[in-house]
């Protein structure tokens, strides 16, 4: 990106950040976009640790960066995640892996991971990523390999601080514990604890984190650290879920690292603005920061852009459906299992319009489909008849009103079988199931939201062995995506009386 | 009123700076033994502390006995605080702000005052920013 266009972009970050400060009052958010307005300012003096880092972000360059020498690898990889591997650990200090659902982005972090230790057994490596259990599942699978390396894990104080393992809490108790066991002064002992434990600030934190191999946290938390010098700075930044966090989200951890690798997929949910987000946004001057996502101009302009092209999720009818429409067929089945009748679309005809003309106390629109909450729970009495004990369901809806309606009205106490997870397509990224169940929930109105193609996507990757969707044909037809899908299902026609269960 | 003063380490030296600093202060000297007790921090993170606190005169290293101690106007402060107790007339909105008999003095202006009435006549300005001042009610009238 040219410098001016860059500065421009970035100006709008920083005015739409103080726009959105001046709107709220809650104190976690108002940190969050204080942080983020600080590092759009460090950015633009280049006050950070590794210049080089930053100029790379902004102007990749046109050679592709010499793969690493990796020797043996840790874990088993396949041809594209040892490719990612060699490059991520390659000479250039920006490289970035488009990780398609279920391609195995973990373990090829967890690999970058090892073999960096490997290299060098101090080496400081930063993790963050916006969701807690991507951080974790890539801990739980580093630390099965190998016990000597130091990981602490930090989580939002805005957030749930559950403690872990790997918290600064726990490591200080084990700590303060292996003290009193083996120091013998006592006077020595309460000294430590009680300077320990009465400090107030948040340097015992940054203190573990610069002590530690691997450090977990959400990008967000990078900036309530200031770090001055270049023997602060980590050696690596690893950044996953990339594309659904913001720009100045980013900008983050490349502040304060030698070297970054981005993991993410342009293809998935980019981030999510909220409605007086996007009132902000469109009250700004030619701003286009709602249709202008500088991660995924990244990924399609980078010479060092590794795709994992081989999927273990989706047994091969989801796989093949998947590939067709998002991965222009770039996307190999990995399981190679085939099972009858894996996509099936149930249809129905409404007993009115979804939605109905209802406010909720914001003044939106209430979408939701009391039909598709009717069926959805005799499939899930079906399912738990003839289903495994703990086969796992989402059940999914792009819309909240949705969510909160199936959440409400369903059954599921008496299930045998299943674990339901009910949620909204935006928060179910990350994760996946056995089956999903998706409640496409409108017969009338916009298909902008309902069928934007990266949150089908997302929608339509998360089921590993079945996928449910309910909509009624002789609206979803109208758009041409969801037509694909419905032809590449087997159709299946709920002829039964509602009974309207909401009453 | 009869006071005395003490200090502590100011705000812009963290947790391992502070606890490095107790275990010195209490006589454990030897680099070696603080960075082994202190293995929850890294070799690199302990040494970074004892660099700080070194490059601004808190404490001083002998590189070849790879020992720490307190440095010399650090020492002199210490002994001059458990010497010596004053007599100050406390005006009555100072009062409010005393915990526990016992008032901190972050302003820096005052700390030079205080330093300066300690050790007078020694130039110790560049222990300003390092160290935070408390004043505690009680001194030789009252034990």
């Amino acid at each position: 990106m040219n410098s001016e266009m860059w500065a421009e972009h970035m100006a709008h970050w920083k005015q739409f950040l103080i726009e959105r400060l001046s709107s709220i009052n809650d104190i976690g958010e108002r940190v969050k976009i204080e942080r983020q307005l600080k590092v759009i300012e460090q950015v633009k003096y280049a006050a950070v640790l590794n210049p080089k880092l930053l100029i790379e972000f902004i102007n990749p360059s046109d050679t592709p960066s010499i793969e690493a020498d990796c020797g043996d690898f840790f874990l088993t990889l396949n041809e594209s995640q040892q490719k990612a591997v060699k490059s991520a650990l390659g000479d250039c200090c920006l490289s970035l892996i488009q990780g398609p659902p279920g391609t195995g982005k973990t373990q090829v972090i967890a690999e970058i991971c090892l073999q960096l230790y490997r290299q060098n057994p101090n080496v400081r490596i930063l993790v963050c990523s916006e969701t807690h259990i991507a951080v974790n599942n890539l801990i739980t699978r580093i630390s099965e390999h190998n016990e000597d390396i130091r990981i602490v894990r930090i989580r939002d104080k805005e957030q749930n601080s559950e403690v872990d393992e790997y918290s600064p809490e726990s490591i200080m108790r084990t700590y303060i514990e292996w003290l009193r066991e083996n120091c013998k002064i006592d006077d020595i002992v309460d000294v430590i604890t009680n300077t320990i434990s009465n400090y107030q600030d948040i340097s015992l934190e940054k203190a573990l984190a610069l002590s530690a191999n691997i450090v977990g946290m959400t990008c967000n938390r990078v900036g309530a650290y200031a770090f001055y010098s270049s023997n602060e700075m980590f050696d690596v930044a690893i950044i996953d879920e990339a594309c659904k966090a913001t720009l100045p989200e980013i900008l983050m951890p490349l502040t304060v690292a030698k070297k970054a690798i981005l993991v993410g997929d342009p293809k998935q949910l980019p981030p999510v603005f909220c409605s007086e987000e996007i009132e902000i946004i469109r009250s700004i001057d030619n701003c286009n920061l709602l249709n202008f996502m500088y991660i995924d101009e990244l990924f399609l302009r980078s010479k060092n852009v590794t795709f994992l092209n081989k999927q273990y999720r989706m047994i091969d009818q989801i796989g093949d459906l998947i590939n067709r429409l998002f991965y222009s067929g770039k996307l190999i089945n990995g399981r190679n299992e085939e099972a009858e009748d894996s996509i099936i679309w149930i249809d129905y005809v409404p007993t009115q319009t979804w939605p109905l003309n209802e406010m909720d106390i914001e003044g939106k629109q209430k979408i939701y489909n009391l039909n598709e909450c009717e069926i959805i729970n005799k499939v899930i009495m079906n399912l738990d008849t003839e289903s495994r004990n703990g086969t796992s369901v989402a059940i999914i809806s792009p819309y909240k009103h949705q969510v909160l309606m199936l959440r409400k009205l369903l059954q599921t106490e008496s299930l045998r079988n299943l674990y339901i997870n009910i949620d909204s397509v935006d928060g179910f990224q990350g994760k996946e199931c056995d089956v999903v169940i998706f409640s496409l929930t409108r017969t009338v109105g916009s298909f902008r939201f309902l069928a934007d193609e990266r949150r089908l996507n997302v929608a339509l990757s998360r089921a590993r062995d079945k996928l449910i969707i309910i909509g009624n044909l002789d609206y979803t037809v109208r758009n041409s995506l969801l037509k694909a899908v419905s032809a590449a299902s087997k159709i299946q026609l709920y002829d039964e009386q509602f009974s309207l269960m909401a009453e | 009123m009869k006071i005395k003063f003490d200090f502590t380490l100011s705000q812009r030296f963290g947790v391992v700076e502070r606890t490095v600093f107790e275990l010195v202060l209490r006589g454990m000297t030897s680099a070696n033994q603080i960075t082994s007790i202190m293995w929850v921090f890294s070799d690199e993170v302990i040494a970074s502390a004892f660099q700080k606190l070194v490059n601004l005169q808190i404490l001083c290293a002998d590189l070849e006995t790879q020992t720490l101690a307190l440095s010399e106007p650090v020492q002199a402060l210490i002994e001059k605080c458990w010497e010596n107790s004053f007599d100050l007339e406390m005006q009555d909105n100072l009062n409010h702000l005393m915990l526990d008999d016992r008032l901190i003095i972050d302003d820096p202006k005052t700390k030079a005052v205080i330093i300066a009435q300690l050790l007078p006549g020694v130039k110790l300005g560049f222990l300003i920013n390092s160290l935070d001042f408390c004043i505690s009610v009680g001194g030789e009238g009252d034990e």
